[in-house]
């Protein structure tokens, strides 16, 4: 019974072209003789219920958790074009998870790998991708650490490479090739789309701080000096990578000087 | 009241006058990697200042799945953290071969899906190390192989099981009409002493059939079903559920003040409890599924 009343486009639909997909296997579904009959409503009009309040349901969900891509969808593909998209990632992606927030966590990647619309305007997966990483904040655990380290300027500097922050788990760190972020801060700006938003490299990151969610745009020394903090280098590694990466010199000062606006920002805690 | 993402922070401004909140237990859970964030913290500033029954909508109880340990360990932490008047969730499957539907389907009323639903509901009572109340679901189609009525079904269950029972006035009444059945027949069938909560909320007419879209206020034959409710059960605990067109706070709590003088008709003024044993009037409030 499952696969009828999980189809996005209906029972009738799924029992008029049972050839479809490769789920219809069956050509008269044995369910339906399961269905108690009487003359208010048919079997296939029940189960129907059913199957619109499914799909109607998980659309609902996932239009409140990509409103700017639903809305960026309509602008570049048509009015319908979200629920398409919809139809088509429950058909391929349904929910494995009891809590319903969970729905949404497979789209960005469906968009990029699988979807012809993600091929046609590849920024979709990148706002995908964008909208999910805001979700995810929203949910992220909170800390609250002491900071135990007081002003970094003071201490020795052997005290200060061995020195490890730790990001907020609310922080995303963010590597995108679409200006999306333009979007989503000012929806109003969806509209420009059809003159075309240029690729351009763009790195974020999106936390969230108490109750709301941010983003920022960073320069890709910070993008990086996130990144290695996030995976756990000391202050002392961290400095050592960008001279030999990014060959910088002077690179304690850069780091001092965003590790304290990130402090005063807290999505870095030690 | 029900926990309702819209009221939050008028609820933490001005703190109305309201008993009881019920809260939508996986709206609280979080998400793979986050136990909860934005949502968890308003539940406890909330719980801080009122009592809170949680009530979920993923348990799935009759789904033919193995029951979900980490689900169960999830909701057991976050009745740990919360620590709910009560809780409860719904006599039905919202799962299959690990596919979650996100919807309340219903079950075939048979001796063996009884058999089934004990060892089950024994089971996760056990785990929760707490009685738990089962709600009847509202329904669009039952099954040709049912073997009694809803309600001898929910009686012999709740029995057997040992549970409490949530009962959906409204969506007894929706089911009278789709299925065509008595619904005075269904409050005098189900047992006085299992039932702990009410819940109420408006359907919408689909011309053959009632739909349960908690959208509409709450209809004259509901209401006056509830009043019999009453009279049959006691003065139990209510709480009003609205998930769509939600007004305005003050707006809803006009169906509340109905809903609490239909209960003063029936039974006087008591005391206002919060408590599920002491089963005195009523508390109302919305909630979403
Ligand atoms: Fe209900």
């Amino acid at each position: 019974m499952r696969w009828i009343i999980t189809e996005p486009r209906g029972v009738t639909q799924a029992l008029c072209e049972p050839k479809r997909s490769g789920r219809f296997k069956e050509p008269k579904p044995r369910c339906l003789t399961l269905v108690y009959k009487d003359n208010r409503l048919n079997q296939t009009n029940r189960l129907d219920v059913y199957a619109e309040a499914y799909f109607a349901r998980l659309l609902e969900v996932l239009s409140q958790d990509y409103q700017v891509l639903e809305r960026t969808m309509g602008i570049l593909l048509g009015k319908h074009a979200f629920s398409v998209l919809i139809a088509d990632y429950l058909s391929r992606f349904p929910s494995q998870s009891p809590n319903i927030a969970e729905l949404g966590r497979r789209l960005p990647v469906y968009l990029r790998s699988h979807h012809p619309f993600g091929e046609q305007f590849p920024l979709l997966s990148d706002l995908a991708l964008l909208e999910w990483a805001s979700i995810e904040a929203f949910y992220a655990d909170d800390v609250f650490l002491e900071e135990k380290i007081g002003d970094m300027n003071t201490l020795a500097a052997k005290k200060w490479a061995s020195i490890r922050f730790k990001l907020l788990p609310s922080v995303h760190l963010l590597k995108l090739s679409w200006p999306v972020d333009r979007i989503w801060k000012k929806p109003s700006c969806s509209h420009e789309l059809r003159g075309g938003l240029g690729k351009e490299s763009t790195l974020l990151i999106v936390w969230r701080d108490r109750e709301q969610v941010l983003v920022e745009r960073v320069d890709p020394l910070q993008w990086k000096i996130l990144y290695w903090i996030k995976k756990g280098h000391s202050l002392g590694m961290i400095s050592k990578l960008l001279t030999s990466h990014l060959r910088r010199h002077r690179v304690t000062f850069d780091i001092a000087h965003f590790i304290s606006h990130w402090r005063s920002t807290g999505i870095i805690t030690h | 009241m029900g926990l309702r993402a819209p009221h939050y922070s008028y609820i933490l401004k001005h703190k109305p006058p309201v008993p009881w909140f019920e809260a939508i237990t996986e709206n609280f859970t979080g998400i793979e990697g986050g136990a909860g964030g934005k949502p968890i913290r308003v539940l406890e500033k909330i719980r801080e200042l009122y009592p809170v029954a949680l009530h979920g909508v993923s348990l799935s109880i009759g789904s033919s799945d193995p029951l979900d340990k980490d689900y169960l360990k999830k909701i057991r932490s976050l009745a740990a953290r919360i620590e709910p008047q009560w809780m409860s969730d719904h006599l039905c499957w919202t799962s299959v071969e690990g596919k979650h539907l996100h919807d309340l389907l219903p079950l075939p009323f048979t001796e063996k899906v009884i058999q089934y639903l004990v060892s089950r509901i024994l089971y996760v009572q056990d785990f929760l190390g707490r009685k738990i109340l089962f709600e009847n679901v509202s329904s669009y189609m039952t099954f040709s192989n049912s073997e009694m009525t809803e309600w001898e079904f929910l009686s012999e269950l709740s029995k057997r099981a040992d549970c409490g029972i949530l009962l959906d006035i409204n969506n007894i009444y929706v089911n009278s009409v789709n299925h065509g059945f008595d619904p005075i027949s269904y409050i005098n069938g189900v047992p006085r002493d299992r039932i702990g909560q009410f819940h109420l909320a408006g359907h919408s007419n689909q011309g053959r059939y009632l739909l349960d879209t908690h959208d509409h206020p709450i209809t004259a034959p509901v209401w006056n079903l509830y009043e019999k409710a009453l009279r049959c059960f006691g003065p139990i605990p209510t709480l009003i559920e609205r998930d769509e067109n939600i007004p305005a706070f003050p707006e809803l709590m006009k169906e509340v003040h109905k809903a609490n003088s239909i209960a003063e008709k029936v039974h006087g003024k008591k005391r206002i409890s919060t408590s599920i044993t002491d089963r005195t009037p009523t508390v109302v409030a919305v909630d979403h599924h």
